[in-house]
Protein backbone atom coordinates (compact mmCIF):
# COMPACT_ATOMS: atom_id res chain seq x y z
CA UNK A 1 0.00 0.00 0.00
CA UNK A 2 3.06 2.76 0.97
CA UNK A 3 4.84 1.51 -2.55
CA UNK A 4 1.71 1.89 -4.27
CA UNK A 5 1.53 5.61 -3.00
CA UNK A 6 4.95 5.68 -2.94
CA UNK A 7 5.18 5.24 -7.20
CA UNK A 8 1.74 7.48 -7.36
CA UNK A 9 3.95 10.73 -5.49
CA UNK A 10 6.65 9.75 -7.66
CA UNK A 11 5.03 9.59 -10.65
CA UNK A 12 3.01 13.03 -10.11
CA UNK A 13 6.01 15.02 -8.89
CA UNK A 14 7.81 13.98 -12.22
CA UNK A 15 4.71 15.05 -14.00
CA UNK A 16 5.23 18.11 -12.40
CA UNK A 17 8.84 18.40 -13.08
CA UNK A 18 8.57 17.19 -16.63
CA UNK A 19 5.68 19.10 -18.14
CA UNK A 20 7.25 22.42 -16.55
CA UNK A 21 10.60 21.29 -17.75
CA UNK A 22 8.51 20.85 -21.65
CA UNK A 23 6.79 24.36 -20.93
CA UNK A 24 10.02 26.14 -20.77
CA UNK A 25 11.40 23.98 -23.49
CA UNK A 26 8.71 25.69 -25.59
CA UNK A 27 8.68 28.84 -24.59
CA UNK A 28 12.29 29.09 -25.62
CA UNK A 29 11.80 27.76 -28.73
CA UNK A 30 8.68 29.92 -29.43
CA UNK A 31 11.27 33.11 -28.32
CA UNK A 32 13.61 31.27 -30.56
CA UNK A 33 11.35 31.41 -33.72
CA UNK A 34 10.33 35.24 -33.15
CA UNK A 35 14.29 35.89 -32.76
CA UNK A 36 14.97 34.21 -36.21
CA UNK A 37 12.42 36.32 -37.60
CA UNK A 38 14.43 39.61 -37.15
CA UNK A 39 17.30 40.96 -38.09
CA UNK A 40 19.62 43.34 -38.93
CA UNK A 41 19.77 44.94 -41.76
CA UNK A 42 22.88 46.68 -43.49
CA UNK A 43 22.04 49.46 -45.95
CA UNK A 44 25.51 49.42 -48.40
CA UNK A 45 26.66 52.55 -49.93
CA UNK A 46 25.72 52.85 -53.68
CA UNK A 47 29.52 53.27 -55.50
CA UNK A 48 30.23 49.29 -54.17
CA UNK A 49 31.69 46.61 -57.02
CA UNK A 50 30.25 42.69 -56.78
CA UNK A 51 33.76 42.23 -55.41
CA UNK A 52 33.44 44.94 -52.44
CA UNK A 53 29.65 43.26 -52.12
CA UNK A 54 31.14 39.59 -51.68
CA UNK A 55 34.17 40.99 -49.68
CA UNK A 56 31.63 42.55 -47.41
CA UNK A 57 29.73 39.56 -46.45
CA UNK A 58 32.66 37.74 -45.57
CA UNK A 59 33.76 39.87 -43.00
CA UNK A 60 30.39 39.95 -41.71
CA UNK A 61 30.02 36.00 -41.34
CA UNK A 62 33.56 36.35 -39.69
CA UNK A 63 31.93 38.31 -36.81
CA UNK A 64 31.96 36.18 -33.33
CA UNK A 65 28.14 36.73 -33.37
CA UNK A 66 26.82 36.41 -36.82
CA UNK A 67 24.72 33.40 -37.48
CA UNK A 68 24.12 34.03 -41.73
CA UNK A 69 23.87 36.92 -44.22
CA UNK A 70 22.03 37.22 -47.15
CA UNK A 71 22.33 39.83 -49.52
CA UNK A 72 19.03 41.81 -50.73
CA UNK A 73 19.95 43.38 -53.81
CA UNK A 74 18.46 47.19 -54.95
CA UNK A 75 17.09 45.46 -57.81
CA UNK A 76 14.69 42.72 -55.50
CA UNK A 77 13.67 45.54 -53.04
CA UNK A 78 12.90 47.85 -55.69
CA UNK A 79 10.72 44.93 -56.74
CA UNK A 80 9.18 44.03 -53.87
CA UNK A 81 8.47 48.25 -53.26
CA UNK A 82 6.86 48.35 -56.98
CA UNK A 83 4.90 45.06 -55.58
CA UNK A 84 3.93 46.52 -52.49
CA UNK A 85 2.44 49.75 -54.12
CA UNK A 86 0.35 48.31 -56.78
CA UNK A 87 -1.93 50.84 -58.45
CA UNK A 88 1.12 53.59 -58.53
CA UNK A 89 3.23 51.99 -61.03
CA UNK A 90 3.45 55.04 -63.51
CA UNK A 91 5.73 56.74 -60.66
CA UNK A 92 8.30 54.19 -60.69
CA UNK A 93 8.81 54.56 -64.75
CA UNK A 94 9.14 57.67 -63.88
CA UNK A 95 12.49 56.91 -61.71
CA UNK A 96 13.50 55.07 -65.00
CA UNK A 97 16.94 52.99 -64.71
CA UNK A 98 17.69 54.93 -61.46
CA UNK A 99 17.32 52.92 -58.46
CA UNK A 100 16.94 55.16 -55.35
CA UNK A 101 16.90 51.88 -53.00
CA UNK A 102 20.59 50.70 -51.73
CA UNK A 103 22.14 47.14 -51.24
CA UNK A 104 21.07 45.60 -48.04
CA UNK A 105 22.90 42.94 -46.15
CA UNK A 106 20.45 41.08 -43.77
CA UNK A 107 22.15 39.72 -40.71
CA UNK A 108 20.91 37.30 -38.43
CA UNK A 109 22.50 36.37 -35.01
CA UNK A 110 23.58 33.81 -33.03
CA UNK A 111 22.78 36.04 -29.04
CA UNK A 112 20.29 38.71 -29.45
CA UNK A 113 21.73 40.30 -25.77
CA UNK A 114 24.89 40.82 -27.91
CA UNK A 115 23.12 42.82 -30.05
CA UNK A 116 24.65 46.48 -29.50
CA UNK A 117 27.85 45.06 -30.12
CA UNK A 118 27.37 43.47 -32.81
CA UNK A 119 26.10 46.42 -34.41
CA UNK A 120 28.78 48.47 -33.32
CA UNK A 121 31.23 46.02 -35.23
CA UNK A 122 29.18 45.82 -38.67
CA UNK A 123 29.39 50.00 -38.16
CA UNK A 124 32.89 49.65 -37.97
CA UNK A 125 33.03 48.15 -41.73
CA UNK A 126 33.71 50.05 -44.81
CA UNK A 127 31.37 50.98 -47.14
CA UNK A 128 27.60 50.72 -44.94
CA UNK A 129 26.21 53.91 -44.25
CA UNK A 130 23.39 52.37 -41.85
CA UNK A 131 22.42 49.76 -39.92
CA UNK A 132 18.80 49.08 -38.76
CA UNK A 133 18.40 46.86 -35.92
CA UNK A 134 15.51 45.77 -33.34
CA UNK A 135 16.71 46.83 -30.43
CA UNK A 136 13.73 46.99 -28.55
CA UNK A 137 12.43 43.16 -29.45
CA UNK A 138 16.03 41.88 -28.82
CA UNK A 139 15.85 43.98 -25.22
CA UNK A 140 12.83 41.82 -24.74
CA UNK A 141 13.47 39.02 -25.49
CA UNK A 142 17.02 38.82 -24.16
CA UNK A 143 15.09 40.21 -20.54
CA UNK A 144 12.23 37.13 -21.26
CA UNK A 145 15.16 34.58 -21.61
CA UNK A 146 16.69 35.54 -18.63
CA UNK A 147 13.76 35.80 -16.45
CA UNK A 148 12.57 32.17 -17.88
CA UNK A 149 15.77 30.60 -17.26
CA UNK A 150 16.07 31.81 -13.59
CA UNK A 151 12.00 30.99 -13.16
CA UNK A 152 12.88 27.79 -14.49
CA UNK A 153 15.88 26.69 -12.83
CA UNK A 154 14.37 27.54 -9.55
CA UNK A 155 11.05 25.71 -10.44
CA UNK A 156 13.24 22.72 -11.17
CA UNK A 157 15.38 22.51 -8.04
CA UNK A 158 12.21 23.51 -5.92
CA UNK A 159 10.06 20.50 -7.26
CA UNK A 160 12.98 18.16 -6.77
CA UNK A 161 13.26 19.14 -3.43
CA UNK A 162 9.75 19.01 -2.68
CA UNK A 163 9.50 15.58 -4.30
CA UNK A 164 12.31 14.47 -2.21
CA UNK A 165 10.46 15.88 1.09
CA UNK A 166 7.62 14.13 0.00
CA UNK A 167 9.21 10.79 -1.22
CA UNK A 168 11.05 11.00 2.28
CA UNK A 169 8.09 11.02 4.39
CA UNK A 170 5.92 9.07 1.98
CA UNK A 171 8.61 6.38 3.12
CA UNK A 172 8.85 7.36 6.56
CA UNK A 173 5.65 5.14 7.41
CA UNK A 174 7.31 2.38 6.05
CA UNK A 175 10.74 2.85 7.72
CA UNK A 176 8.67 3.42 10.83
CA UNK A 177 7.51 0.10 10.93
CA UNK A 178 10.74 -1.41 10.28
CA UNK A 179 12.57 0.86 13.17
CA UNK A 180 12.59 -2.01 15.24
CA UNK A 181 14.20 -3.97 12.93
CA UNK A 182 16.91 -0.78 12.07
CA UNK A 183 17.30 -0.61 15.84
CA UNK A 184 18.28 -4.24 16.81
CA UNK A 185 20.55 -4.43 13.53
CA UNK A 186 22.65 -1.06 14.64
CA UNK A 187 23.13 -3.09 18.34
CA UNK A 188 24.14 -6.62 16.83
CA UNK A 189 26.38 -4.91 14.63
CA UNK A 190 25.03 -4.20 10.64
CA UNK A 191 26.89 -1.23 9.05
CA UNK A 192 24.92 1.59 7.88
CA UNK A 193 25.42 0.29 4.51
CA UNK A 194 23.94 -3.13 5.22
CA UNK A 195 20.89 -1.02 6.41
CA UNK A 196 20.34 1.26 4.17
CA UNK A 197 20.58 -1.12 0.75
CA UNK A 198 17.06 -2.86 0.70
CA UNK A 199 15.63 0.93 1.62
CA UNK A 200 18.13 2.17 -1.35
CA UNK A 201 16.56 -0.64 -3.62
CA UNK A 202 12.91 -0.61 -2.58
CA UNK A 203 13.30 3.48 -3.50
CA UNK A 204 15.14 2.71 -6.36
CA UNK A 205 12.52 0.27 -8.18
CA UNK A 206 9.49 2.34 -6.74
CA UNK A 207 11.33 5.25 -8.67
CA UNK A 208 12.01 3.62 -11.73
CA UNK A 209 8.04 2.34 -11.74
CA UNK A 210 6.78 5.86 -11.11
CA UNK A 211 9.04 7.30 -13.38
CA UNK A 212 7.52 4.60 -16.35
CA UNK A 213 4.28 5.47 -15.40
CA UNK A 214 4.86 9.36 -15.79
CA UNK A 215 6.56 8.99 -18.64
CA UNK A 216 3.83 6.98 -20.62
CA UNK A 217 1.07 9.59 -19.16
CA UNK A 218 3.35 12.10 -20.40
CA UNK A 219 3.36 11.13 -23.57
CA UNK A 220 -0.33 10.69 -23.96
CA UNK A 221 -0.82 13.87 -22.16
CA UNK A 222 1.92 15.86 -24.20
CA UNK A 223 0.31 14.60 -27.35
CA UNK A 224 -3.08 15.17 -26.80
CA UNK A 225 -2.60 18.84 -25.66
CA UNK A 226 0.24 19.44 -29.08
CA UNK A 227 -2.65 17.69 -31.28
CA UNK A 228 -5.17 20.33 -29.24
CA UNK A 229 -3.02 23.72 -29.55
CA UNK A 230 -1.96 22.87 -33.27
CA UNK A 231 -5.34 21.82 -34.68
CA UNK A 232 -5.08 25.38 -36.32
CA UNK A 233 -2.03 26.10 -37.13
CA UNK A 234 -3.01 29.81 -38.78
CA UNK A 235 -2.92 31.49 -35.84
CA UNK A 236 0.82 30.40 -34.82
CA UNK A 237 1.89 31.08 -38.19
CA UNK A 238 0.44 34.64 -37.72
CA UNK A 239 2.65 35.27 -35.02
CA UNK A 240 5.42 33.84 -36.29
CA UNK A 241 6.56 31.03 -34.31
CA UNK A 242 8.31 27.82 -35.90
CA UNK A 243 6.47 25.37 -33.62
CA UNK A 244 6.20 23.10 -30.66
CA UNK A 245 9.01 20.58 -29.73
CA UNK A 246 8.11 17.43 -31.02
CA UNK A 247 8.28 14.32 -27.76
CA UNK A 248 9.11 12.03 -30.46
CA UNK A 249 12.38 14.03 -31.18
CA UNK A 250 13.64 13.82 -27.55
CA UNK A 251 12.31 10.67 -26.93
CA UNK A 252 15.71 9.18 -25.31
CA UNK A 253 16.36 12.30 -23.57
CA UNK A 254 12.56 12.04 -22.03
CA UNK A 255 13.18 8.43 -20.63
CA UNK A 256 16.46 9.25 -19.86
CA UNK A 257 15.36 11.94 -17.50
CA UNK A 258 11.97 10.46 -16.09
CA UNK A 259 13.63 7.43 -14.95
CA UNK A 260 16.80 9.05 -13.57
CA UNK A 261 15.15 11.61 -11.79
CA UNK A 262 12.48 9.06 -10.21
CA UNK A 263 14.89 6.29 -9.42
CA UNK A 264 16.97 9.58 -7.32
CA UNK A 265 14.72 10.57 -5.82
CA UNK A 266 13.25 7.41 -5.03
CA UNK A 267 16.62 6.20 -3.79
CA UNK A 268 17.43 9.05 -1.76
CA UNK A 269 13.97 10.17 -0.57
CA UNK A 270 14.15 6.14 0.82
CA UNK A 271 17.74 6.69 2.12
CA UNK A 272 16.80 9.81 3.95
CA UNK A 273 14.19 8.42 6.08
CA UNK A 274 16.20 6.44 7.31
CA UNK A 275 18.41 8.88 8.76
CA UNK A 276 16.52 9.42 12.22
CA UNK A 277 16.94 5.87 13.14
CA UNK A 278 20.47 4.80 11.83
CA UNK A 279 22.08 7.32 14.54
CA UNK A 280 21.99 4.65 17.27
CA UNK B 1 36.64 -6.78 29.88
CA UNK B 2 34.96 -3.70 30.56
CA UNK B 3 36.84 -0.62 31.89
CA UNK B 4 35.69 2.25 32.69
CA UNK B 5 38.14 5.09 34.02
CA UNK B 6 36.61 8.43 35.60
CA UNK B 7 34.15 8.59 33.75
CA UNK B 8 31.54 11.16 33.19
CA UNK B 9 28.59 11.68 31.39
CA UNK B 10 25.92 13.81 30.74
CA UNK B 11 23.16 14.53 27.88
CA UNK B 12 23.19 18.30 28.29
CA UNK B 13 26.51 20.25 29.73
CA UNK B 14 26.07 20.60 33.55
CA UNK B 15 23.95 18.06 34.32
CA UNK B 16 25.98 14.62 34.42
CA UNK B 17 24.28 11.35 34.75
CA UNK B 18 27.26 9.65 35.88
CA UNK B 19 29.67 11.44 37.60
CA UNK B 20 33.58 10.50 37.34
CA UNK B 21 32.77 6.86 37.52
CA UNK B 22 35.74 3.97 37.69
CA UNK B 23 34.87 0.15 37.05
CA UNK B 24 36.63 -2.77 35.94
CA UNK B 25 34.82 -6.01 35.18
CA UNK B 26 37.27 -9.01 34.73
CA UNK B 27 36.39 -11.33 31.01
CA UNK B 28 33.97 -13.96 32.55
CA UNK B 29 32.27 -11.99 35.53
CA UNK B 30 29.02 -11.94 36.45
CA UNK B 31 27.40 -8.08 37.63
CA UNK B 32 24.44 -7.29 38.82
CA UNK B 33 24.25 -3.22 38.38
CA UNK B 34 21.17 -1.99 40.46
CA UNK B 35 19.90 1.20 41.12
CA UNK B 36 16.77 3.33 41.49
CA UNK B 37 15.65 4.71 38.54
CA UNK B 38 17.65 7.65 37.13
CA UNK B 39 20.00 6.39 38.85
CA UNK B 40 22.48 6.09 35.74
CA UNK B 41 22.00 2.72 34.88
CA UNK B 42 20.58 3.20 31.43
CA UNK B 43 23.67 5.63 30.37
CA UNK B 44 26.21 3.21 31.95
CA UNK B 45 24.84 0.85 29.25
CA UNK B 46 24.57 3.50 26.36
CA UNK B 47 27.81 4.40 26.96
CA UNK B 48 28.94 0.49 26.84
CA UNK B 49 27.27 0.29 23.49
CA UNK B 50 28.77 2.86 22.33
CA UNK B 51 25.48 4.48 21.69
CA UNK B 52 26.65 8.06 23.36
CA UNK B 53 29.96 8.99 24.44
CA UNK B 54 31.39 10.21 27.93
CA UNK B 55 32.28 13.86 28.33
CA UNK B 56 35.82 12.72 29.96
CA UNK B 57 37.15 9.57 31.21
CA UNK B 58 38.37 6.37 29.36
CA UNK B 59 36.16 3.30 28.43
CA UNK B 60 37.62 -0.01 27.36
CA UNK B 61 35.38 -2.71 26.50
CA UNK B 62 36.25 -6.18 25.10
CA UNK B 63 39.94 -4.60 23.95
CA UNK B 64 38.05 -1.70 21.91
CA UNK B 65 38.99 1.72 23.44
CA UNK B 66 35.62 3.48 22.92
CA UNK B 67 37.08 6.85 22.94
CA UNK B 68 39.28 6.60 20.10
CA UNK B 69 37.04 4.28 18.15
CA UNK B 70 35.87 5.48 14.93
CA UNK B 71 32.24 5.57 13.82
CA UNK B 72 33.37 3.12 10.91
CA UNK B 73 34.62 0.19 13.71
CA UNK B 74 31.58 0.82 15.97
CA UNK B 75 29.53 -1.97 14.20
CA UNK B 76 32.67 -4.47 14.40
CA UNK B 77 33.05 -3.52 18.37
CA UNK B 78 29.02 -4.17 18.78
CA UNK B 79 29.74 -7.89 17.20
CA UNK B 80 31.51 -8.83 20.24
CA UNK B 81 28.63 -7.58 22.49
CA UNK B 82 24.91 -9.00 22.84
CA UNK B 83 21.95 -7.12 24.02
CA UNK B 84 19.20 -8.06 26.25
CA UNK B 85 16.15 -5.69 26.58
CA UNK B 86 13.81 -5.83 29.03
CA UNK B 87 10.92 -5.19 25.88
CA UNK B 88 12.87 -8.09 24.11
CA UNK B 89 13.01 -6.03 20.71
CA UNK B 90 11.63 -9.30 18.29
CA UNK B 91 10.54 -8.85 15.01
CA UNK B 92 6.71 -9.33 15.07
CA UNK B 93 6.75 -10.67 11.43
CA UNK B 94 10.08 -13.23 11.48
CA UNK B 95 9.60 -16.12 13.08
CA UNK B 96 11.72 -17.59 16.16
CA UNK B 97 14.22 -19.30 13.87
CA UNK B 98 14.42 -15.84 11.36
CA UNK B 99 14.76 -14.00 14.52
CA UNK B 100 17.66 -15.71 15.66
CA UNK B 101 19.11 -15.78 12.14
CA UNK B 102 18.70 -12.32 11.49
CA UNK B 103 21.56 -11.09 13.83
CA UNK B 104 23.64 -13.91 11.45
CA UNK B 105 22.10 -12.50 8.59
CA UNK B 106 23.36 -9.06 9.34
CA UNK B 107 26.50 -9.73 10.33
CA UNK B 108 27.30 -11.70 6.86
CA UNK B 109 27.87 -15.01 8.21
CA UNK B 110 27.30 -17.97 5.86
CA UNK B 111 24.13 -19.50 5.84
CA UNK B 112 25.25 -23.31 6.08
CA UNK B 113 26.80 -21.71 9.35
CA UNK B 114 23.03 -19.97 9.99
CA UNK B 115 21.81 -23.24 9.72
CA UNK B 116 23.83 -24.88 12.67
CA UNK B 117 24.56 -22.25 14.98
CA UNK B 118 20.54 -21.06 15.33
CA UNK B 119 18.98 -24.51 16.07
CA UNK B 120 22.02 -24.74 18.67
CA UNK B 121 21.49 -21.75 20.38
CA UNK B 122 17.42 -22.46 20.31
CA UNK B 123 18.89 -25.63 21.87
CA UNK B 124 20.33 -23.78 24.91
CA UNK B 125 17.42 -21.84 25.80
CA UNK B 126 15.24 -24.59 25.82
CA UNK B 127 13.10 -23.31 22.69
CA UNK B 128 13.43 -25.92 19.85
CA UNK B 129 9.70 -26.80 19.81
CA UNK B 130 9.19 -22.99 19.34
CA UNK B 131 11.78 -22.81 16.65
CA UNK B 132 8.74 -22.32 13.53
CA UNK B 133 6.53 -20.04 15.75
CA UNK B 134 5.91 -16.13 15.80
CA UNK B 135 6.78 -13.82 19.05
CA UNK B 136 2.78 -13.19 19.73
CA UNK B 137 2.20 -17.19 19.89
CA UNK B 138 5.14 -16.80 22.95
CA UNK B 139 4.67 -15.75 26.80
CA UNK B 140 7.31 -13.30 27.58
CA UNK B 141 9.65 -15.50 29.30
CA UNK B 142 9.79 -17.72 26.00
CA UNK B 143 10.19 -14.13 23.90
CA UNK B 144 13.12 -13.25 26.76
CA UNK B 145 14.15 -16.56 25.84
CA UNK B 146 14.33 -15.91 22.30
CA UNK B 147 16.38 -12.93 22.79
CA UNK B 148 18.75 -14.62 24.44
CA UNK B 149 19.89 -16.75 22.09
CA UNK B 150 19.82 -14.18 19.78
CA UNK B 151 22.41 -12.18 22.24
CA UNK B 152 24.44 -15.76 22.13
CA UNK B 153 24.18 -16.14 18.22
CA UNK B 154 27.28 -14.32 17.62
CA UNK B 155 28.93 -15.99 20.37
CA UNK B 156 29.75 -12.76 22.13
CA UNK B 157 32.49 -12.40 24.70
CA UNK B 158 30.11 -9.59 26.56
CA UNK B 159 26.48 -10.10 27.25
CA UNK B 160 24.78 -6.63 28.42
CA UNK B 161 21.22 -7.64 29.91
CA UNK B 162 19.24 -4.42 30.52
CA UNK B 163 16.31 -5.56 32.94
CA UNK B 164 15.61 -8.72 31.51
CA UNK B 165 13.38 -9.67 34.20
CA UNK B 166 11.17 -6.29 33.81
CA UNK B 167 8.70 -8.00 31.30
CA UNK B 168 8.34 -11.32 32.39
CA UNK B 169 6.00 -13.70 34.98
CA UNK B 170 7.94 -14.09 38.84
CA UNK B 171 8.58 -17.91 38.60
CA UNK B 172 10.25 -16.96 34.79
CA UNK B 173 12.29 -14.00 36.06
CA UNK B 174 14.23 -16.20 38.40
CA UNK B 175 14.32 -18.73 35.18
CA UNK B 176 15.89 -15.85 32.88
CA UNK B 177 18.94 -15.41 35.58
CA UNK B 178 19.39 -18.75 36.19
CA UNK B 179 19.88 -19.35 32.11
CA UNK B 180 22.09 -16.00 32.61
CA UNK B 181 24.20 -17.68 34.60
CA UNK B 182 24.83 -20.66 32.98
CA UNK B 183 25.69 -18.92 30.35
CA UNK B 184 28.59 -17.04 32.58
CA UNK B 185 29.44 -20.65 34.03
CA UNK B 186 30.51 -21.34 29.87
CA UNK B 187 33.02 -17.93 29.99
CA UNK B 188 30.78 -15.15 29.16
CA UNK B 189 30.62 -12.25 30.62
CA UNK B 190 27.08 -10.91 31.93
CA UNK B 191 26.23 -7.38 33.01
CA UNK B 192 22.92 -7.69 34.23
CA UNK B 193 20.57 -4.40 35.39
CA UNK B 194 18.40 -4.66 37.27
CA UNK B 195 15.76 -3.12 40.06
CA UNK B 196 15.04 -6.43 41.98
CA UNK B 197 17.09 -6.16 44.82
CA UNK B 198 15.13 -10.05 46.34
CA UNK B 199 16.52 -11.43 43.12
CA UNK B 200 20.26 -9.77 43.46
CA UNK B 201 20.24 -11.65 46.92
CA UNK B 202 18.80 -14.60 45.70
CA UNK B 203 21.28 -15.43 43.38
CA UNK B 204 24.49 -13.53 44.99
CA UNK B 205 27.48 -12.51 43.30
CA UNK B 206 29.24 -9.12 42.46
CA UNK B 207 26.74 -6.49 42.84
CA UNK B 208 27.25 -2.85 41.21
CA UNK B 209 24.75 -0.05 42.95
CA UNK B 210 24.76 2.76 41.24
CA UNK B 211 22.86 5.92 43.08
CA UNK B 212 22.84 9.55 41.27
CA UNK B 213 25.26 8.96 38.96
CA UNK B 214 28.09 7.55 41.60
CA UNK B 215 29.04 4.04 42.31
CA UNK B 216 28.03 3.95 46.00
CA UNK B 217 28.94 -0.20 46.61
CA UNK B 218 30.72 -2.45 44.54
CA UNK B 219 31.21 -5.50 46.32
CA UNK B 220 30.56 -9.34 46.41
CA UNK B 221 27.34 -10.91 48.26
CA UNK B 222 26.40 -13.99 49.45
CA UNK B 223 23.60 -15.97 47.19
CA UNK B 224 21.40 -16.19 50.06
CA UNK B 225 18.72 -18.81 48.80
CA UNK B 226 16.76 -18.28 52.44
CA UNK B 227 15.22 -14.71 50.21
CA UNK B 228 12.03 -15.97 49.54
CA UNK B 229 11.97 -15.64 45.52
CA UNK B 230 9.45 -12.97 44.88
CA UNK B 231 8.87 -10.35 42.53
CA UNK B 232 7.03 -6.43 43.78
CA UNK B 233 5.42 -4.77 40.86
CA UNK B 234 3.73 -1.73 41.47
CA UNK B 235 0.51 -1.69 39.41
CA UNK B 236 -0.91 1.28 37.35
CA UNK B 237 -2.86 2.43 40.50
CA UNK B 238 0.64 2.47 42.51
CA UNK B 239 -0.61 -0.80 44.41
CA UNK B 240 2.33 -2.79 45.19
CA UNK B 241 1.67 -6.35 44.20
CA UNK B 242 4.03 -9.15 45.74
CA UNK B 243 3.91 -12.52 44.02
CA UNK B 244 5.96 -15.64 44.89
CA UNK B 245 7.79 -17.34 42.82
CA UNK B 246 7.98 -21.03 41.59
CA UNK B 247 11.35 -22.94 42.03
CA UNK B 248 13.49 -22.97 39.07
CA UNK B 249 13.87 -26.42 37.66
CA UNK B 250 15.79 -25.17 34.22
CA UNK B 251 18.50 -27.76 33.32
CA UNK B 252 21.04 -26.06 31.19
CA UNK B 253 22.55 -27.95 29.04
Amino acid sequence: MMTFASICVISVSLLLIGFSTLFVMNVNKLIGGIEDTNEIEAFLNDDMTQADIDELGEKLLSIDNVESVTLYSKEEALQSYIESMSGFEEVFESLGNDNPLPNTYRIKVVDTSKLSQTVAEINSLNYIYKVKAPYDLANMLTQLKRTISIISTVLFIALVVVCMIIISNTTKASVLLRKKEINIMKYVGATNIFIRVPFFIEGFTTGLIGGMLALVITWFGYNSLLEAITMDMSLWNIIGVGGFINLSDILLKVIVFYLAIGCIIGAFGSVLSTRKHIKV
Amino acid sequence: MVELFNVTASYQKGTDILKDVTLRIDDGEFAFVVGSSGAGKSTLIKLLLKEIDADSGSIIVNEYNLNRLRPKKVPQFRRTIGVVFQDFRLIPNMTVYDNVAFVLRVTNRPNKYIKQRVPYVLDLVGLMDKIKSYPNELSGGEQQRVAIARALANDPKLIIADEPTGNVDPNMSYEIVEMLKNINRCGTTILMVTHEHDMVRYFGGRVINIDDGIIVFDDYVEANSDVQKSKISINNDNSIEFTNAFEVQYDFK
